[in-house]
């Protein structure tokens, strides 16, 4: 599903080393913790896995492709296939939660009907069918998380990648999410998610891939966090 | 494009005019300015063009007599006249008609010097010739001049000249000048989109990640510099035609039998090439700020 082989970034501005000679695989339907200290690495894994940034050597095969191969053109078609959430939720704050939601069909063309079937059916996942008119100020931290993490699911998409989704979170709303991207993954969809979050890592035994100063120094099926949180 | 896009593009269009309001005010003037000076332009020309067109067209020769010519010697000239060659036709300009015309256009409220010509027609008798072939106007006059009886030969061809060449100048000045003024309309259109895509950064960011497709992020800005072009033409052609039409009744008695374009007719030149041009220089706008700083 995405397999890094020999991959190295170096940003062309200052020339910094963000990944060394990564490799790693991920099957479909996989469950990966992306660890690591802050600056280690793991937001470049991320933007290089959507065609943000591009490697500059090695390969990355998303999906059965290779990205350097795929042409700019088709770069959001690579994107509606990766389902993305983020810490700080990037929610549109003068839109209601389900336009919020719908904007992420609209854009991909989906037909009104499939838009007035998708989003009240993974609102109602998410648990927040009676807060669909609201704006997202009127929610709160977990709530908005919960409404970018149904925006990132409502076009199906294979895969799904949360970069820190619970940074901002207190325990219990993070729990919830956690649990959320659980019960997500083991309908099918591979996840990816990079984190601090030392007891979720070490309590939920799902395979750890860890970074440090642009290394893959750790994959352990049902690893744990491995740093002082 | 499903309908719906092409609905949401306008509304966002018209949003970030709104919500940047004052770049866009700013971008209209702009708009505004230029086409003003072009239609100004534009307006000139077409009558210039117009009224040497039908100078040329009438490319008449007239053939004055002294003012103490008599009835019968003035008969006698207007025979001599027709047997010159190249000549279609000559035709009697008394200067009672004369005198009847002048009184019935330009003059018509300048009751003073009416009077006087009626008291004492200062005018003299004259013939108007017409040619066969209006290229050889210089020999007719030539030969008309040293015609018995006549005092003096006046012709349009100076007038279309000078004409034409005021014209080519004011063409080369004004082209100039909306050029620049062009450039200048497009650099703030520009800037004006490039400061609307700063403030929406965070929902084009959105929609990359979800997957938008690169036009899909472009149209509404696009829309957004269309329109204010547009807008700035439509207020541009308006400016033009009303302070025509104002003027208009003012400057139709200067020319006398010359006639100068309609109103109607200005309006028809005037609003689709200004609502064009408009358009096209807010898409121009938009398009350089897109290329420059969206990375889309």
């Amino acid at each position: 599903m995405i397999e890094f082989k020999n991959v190295t970034k170096v940003y062309e501005d200052g020339g910094v080393k963000a990944l060394e000679n990564v490799s790693f695989k991920v099957e479909k339907g996989e469950f990966v913790f992306l660890v690591g200290p802050s600056g280690a690495g793991k937001s470049t894994i991320t933007e290089l896995i959507i065609k943000e940034e591009l490697a500059t050597s090695g390969e990355i095969c998303v999906n059965g492709t290779e990205l350097s191969t795929l042409p700019n053109k088709k770069i959001p078609y690579l994107r509606r296939n990766i389902g993305m959430v983020f810490q700080d939720f990037r929610l549109l704050p003068d839109r209601t939660v389900y336009d919020n939601i719908a904007f992420a069909m609209q854009v991909t063309g989906a037909s009104n009907r499939s838009i007035r079937r998708n989003v009240p059916s993974v609102l109602s996942l998410v648990g927040l069918s009676h807060k669909a008119k609201m704006t997202p100020d009127q929610l709160s931290g977990g709530e908005q998380q919960r409404v970018s993490l149904a925006r990132a699911m409502v076009n199906r998409p294979p895969i799904i990648i949360a970069d820190e989704p619970t940074g901002n979170l207190d325990p219990e709303n993070a729990q919830e999410i956690m649990n959320l991207l659980d019960d997500i993954n083991k309908r099918g969809t591979t996840m990816i998610v990079a984190t601090h979050a030392k007891n979720f890592v070490d309590s939920m035994k799902k395979r750890v891939l860890a970074i440090e100063d642009g290394k893959l120094v750790r994959d352990e099926e049902r690893g744990v966090y491995g740093y002082e949180a | 494009m499903k309908p719906r896009d092409l609905k949401y593009f306008i509304k966002r269009g018209i949003s970030g005019i709104i919500s940047n309001w004052l770049m866009s005010l700013a971008s209209v003037s702009i708009v505004i300015a230029s086409l003003t000076v072009f239609g100004i332009f534009i307006i000139f020309g077409l009558n210039m063009n117009y009224i040497s067109d039908q100078i040329e067209q009438q490319c008449q020769i007239n053939v004055y007599v002294s003012r103490d010519t008599e009835e019968k010697e003035y008969e006698e000239v207007g025979k001599r006249l027709e047997k010159l060659d190249n000549v279609k036709s000559v035709k009697a300009y008394s200067k009672e008609e004369r005198y009847e015309n002048y009184k019935n256009t330009a003059y018509s409220d300048n009751s003073e010097s009416i009077e006087a010509m009626e008291a004492d027609n200062p005018l003299r008798d004259s013939y108007i010739l017409t040619l066969e072939d209006a290229s050889d106007a210089a020999s007719v006059i030539k030969a008309a001049a040293e015609v018995k009886g006549v005092e003096e030969v006046k012709n349009s061809l100076d007038l279309i000249n000078k004409i034409v060449s005021i014209t080519k100048m004011i063409r080369t000045i004004t082209i100039w000048l909306v050029i620049i003024l062009i450039i200048i309309a497009v650099f703030i259109i520009s800037n004006t989109i490039k400061l609307g895509m700063f403030s929406r950064r965070k929902e084009i960011n959105i929609m990359k990640f979800v997957g938008a497709t690169n036009w899909y992020i472009r149209w509404p800005f696009i829309i957004e510099g269309m329109l204010l072009g547009f807008i700035g033409a439509l207020l541009a052609a308006a400016l033009v035609l009303l302070g025509y039409e104002a003027v208009y009744k003012d400057i139709v008695p200067f020319f006398g039998s010359i006639k100068i374009i309609s109103v109607k007719a200005a309006y028809k030149y005037v609003l689709w090439s200004f609502v064009g041009l408009g358009t096209v220089i807010g898409m121009l706008g938009s398009y350089t700020s897109i290329r420059k700083y969206l990375h889309v």
